[in-house]
């Protein structure tokens, strides 16, 4: 086929060679060039909501509103014996809002035989690894504890990851994003299970055969807060 | 439940589907050298689609998923991982041919804008410049830089649609069918091309789209300029106006002369934009999320309308239509045997792919047992060996005179048909050494 060199655009010309079809399309671009304008301005509009909140301070302090929860029990244990002591955490025991940060125990106990100078006994506690929910490898925990002098037994268990009652600074757009790491549910419930031995220790000729020991169950419990 | 992507399946197609197409293209010495070049452009789209699908598969498969429209609009960046940059610069450039290559497309079916030797060389001049510069402009200038080429949907998107008025208007004053063939294939090439922008008209029309954008905004590190943002909107408004034009036109012809295929098609494509507005409406919450709450983007109900609407139309539709254009405006020669039974391969390559394809994505959203749906596909081969013959004739057979005449044009010299398919090749090539080359230096 012979092929012209010449540069003819006549195309162009055919193709607008419709009177009504050119009305349509010019109509089209109009509304094309319209709605584009109105389209694009609400997405500005939508841009700069976002950069507002984004390119805004995303800095956040967290702060903790903390309520203590206190169970006790009093037991008296036998010379040489091994008792549990169970104290069951739920949901009801806290306020609404609230959740179980950590749980710290003190075991208090003296010479109750009535004998003058008898010596203190021994108290050894450990705190049972079971299904409680709580951060049973941390590293704060003090899971066991003993004494032979009356001192107190101080235990903690630690129930919320990296809660340690301190203010947070943290980052994120909105309050919800920042409280999340802080609402998970269920922490430090279940049943808290503690170990308790005792040894007596008595004056020749005397009877020391056991001892009463206090058990002091604080619950710690927080509710987050969140400052920009 | 996920979805198996169709991306595999759409490089395979195309792949296929592109080899087949340039080798008929290059047969027939005799016959209208312009169909000839037209079948080039259509051969070339399946291989850089291909190409396109490959690296998008390999990227999904090893690396990341990204947003819907996250290649025009340059969402995608350097991450500093030589493989992953290089699928992510492949597509790009891909994408910078494929966009070309519709423009040129536009200006020259159905009918060309201009004639001669010169007009033709500059045709293949703007497609080996652009091929050429743009990729590498994005690459140095930075990823956004992308969106600007949607202009080229808008000029695509208008000269289609007057073309298809033209052809709907002249039908219903003439009554000459060879207008009503002008009409059709501008609406399937609007189809092709743009479809899947098209699904989501209703969202565009309500600013539903600028609300689903707000999780892609809440992503961006640094503020978007308003010139990206223009652009932004620029695939979705012409997609919107362009399905509109064609359901009028559609609704317009049918009440005159009656339902075709291709006004289904139209009417379907149109439908679905009422029900990806109201998975847009029902999401609105999760849009928000990332700056109102916690972030909750991984929607399955937008992966599934998403999968089930754009998914289907881009990896599936398009090469059915085009490959419907081929057979139905006879642009490739389907007389002489030889070509006869790449048609035959063609036609049933591609109804096989596509049937298995659909059980895939049936089965991914209806957990029947693969026995089942095993034996609808072995249903679906024999029916296809056994009717081979009828399918291949329907399709062929089907093509009316004007349907063939209505793409026409100048004709083009032989040495010039053959230093296009050169010339992709070495688009091709450049492409992705190119890529290579950027990842590797971490542009």
């Amino acid at each position: 086929m012979d092929v012209s060199k010449e540069l003819d655009m006549s195309g162009v010309g055919e193709m607008f060679n419709e009177p009504t079809a050119n009305k349509l399309t010019v109509g089209i671009v109009a509304f094309f060039l319209i709605f584009l304008g109105i389209n694009t301005a609400d997405l500005v509009k939508n841009n700069e909501k976002v950069r507002t909140i984004i390119d805004g301070d995303s800095t956040w302090t967290v702060s903790f509103e903390e309520q203590i929860i206190a169970l006790s029990d009093t037991v008296i244990i036998a010379d040489g014996a091994t008792e549990t002591i169970g104290f069951v955490i739920e949901s009801s025991l806290l306020a609404e809002g609230y959740r179980v940060g950590g749980i710290t125990i003190q075991i208090t106990y003296g010479e109750t035989s009535g004998i003058p100078a008898d010596p203190i006994d021994s108290v050894f506690a450990s705190i049972d690894q079971n299904d409680l929910m709580v951060v049973w490898d941390d590293e704060n925990n003090t899971k066991t504890g003993s004494s032979n002098d009356g001192s107190d037994i101080n235990l903690y268990l630690r129930a919320y990851e990296g809660y340690d009652g301190e203010d947070k600074n943290m980052t994120g757009f909105n309050e919800i994003q920042v409280l999340e790491p802080w609402l998970m549910e269920g922490t430090g419930f279940g049943t808290l299970n503690l170990e308790l031995s005792v040894e007596t220790n008595a004056l020749p000729f005397t009877t020391d055969n056991e001892e009463e020991i206090t058990i002091n169950v604080n619950i710690i419990t927080f509710k987050p807060a969140a400052i920009n | 439940m996920t979805q198996e992507s169709l991306a595999p399946v759409a490089a395979i197609t195309n792949l296929i589907l592109g080899i087949i197409t340039i080798a008929m293209s290059n047969r027939g010495e005799q016959r209208s050298s312009h169909k000839r070049f037209t079948a080039l452009l259509i051969g070339w789209s399946f291989m850089f689609l291909s190409l396109y699908y490959v690296a998008e598969t390999l990227l999904d498969q090893y690396f990341i998923s990204p947003f819907p429209t996250g290649f025009d609009l340059g969402l995608v960046s350097y991450e500093g991982v030589v493989a992953r940059d290089s699928l992510v610069l492949i597509q790009y450039g891909a994408n910078s041919a494929l966009n070309i290559i519709m423009l040129v497309m536009a200006l020259h079916i159905p009918k060309d804008f201009g004639k001669g030797t010169y007009w033709n060389a500059i045709v293949i001049a703007i497609i080996a410049v652009y091929c050429i510069v743009v990729p590498p402009l994005i690459f140095l200038g930075g990823m956004r830089l992308a969106a600007s080429q949607l202009i080229i949907w808008v000029v695509v998107g208008i000269i289609w649609t007057h073309h298809y008025l033209r052809g709907i208007i002249l039908e219903h004053k003439t009554g000459d069918e060879g207008y009503r063939s002008e009409s059709k294939v501008s609406a399937i090439l609007l189809l092709i091309w743009l479809g899947w922008q098209m699904v989501w008209w209703l969202s565009a029309f309500t600013f539903l789209n600028n609300e689903w954008f707000v999780s892609v905004l809440s992503q961006l590190e640094t503020a978007p300029s308003f010139l990206w943002l223009i652009a932004v909107n620029l695939g979705w408004t012409i997609g919107a106006i362009t399905v509109c034009s064609l359901f009028a036109g559609e609704v317009f012809r049918t009440t005159q002369r009656g339902l075709t295929g291709v006004s289904a098609l139209v009417f379907i494509v149109f439908f679905l934009g009422f029900a990806n507005w109201i998975q847009d409406s029902l999401l609105l919450d999760a849009y928000y999320s990332c700056l109102e709450g916690n972030c909750n983007q991984e929607s399955e109900i937008f992966a599934l309308m998403n999968y089930l609407t754009s998914g289907v139309l881009i990896y599936l539709l398009q090469p059915l239509l085009f490959v419907y254009l081929l057979v139905q405006f006879q642009i490739i020669d389907t007389s002489s045997e030889e070509n006869r039974n790449l048609m035959r391969v063609m036609i049933l390559l591609i109804l096989l792919i596509i049937s298995s394809s659909i059980i895939e994505l049936i089965q991914s959203l209806i957990p029947i047992p693969q026995m089942i749906s095993g034996s609808l596909l072995a249903i679906g081969v024999v029916f296809f060996i056994g009717w081979e013959e009828k399918i291949t004739e329907n399709f062929i057979g089907k093509s009316n005179k004007s349907d063939v005449d209505t793409i026409g044009g100048d004709g083009f010299q032989p040495n010039l048909l053959r230093n296009t398919s050169i010339l992709m090749s070495l688009i091709v090539i450049y492409m992705v050494v190119i890529a290579i080359i950027f990842a590797n230096a971490g542009a």
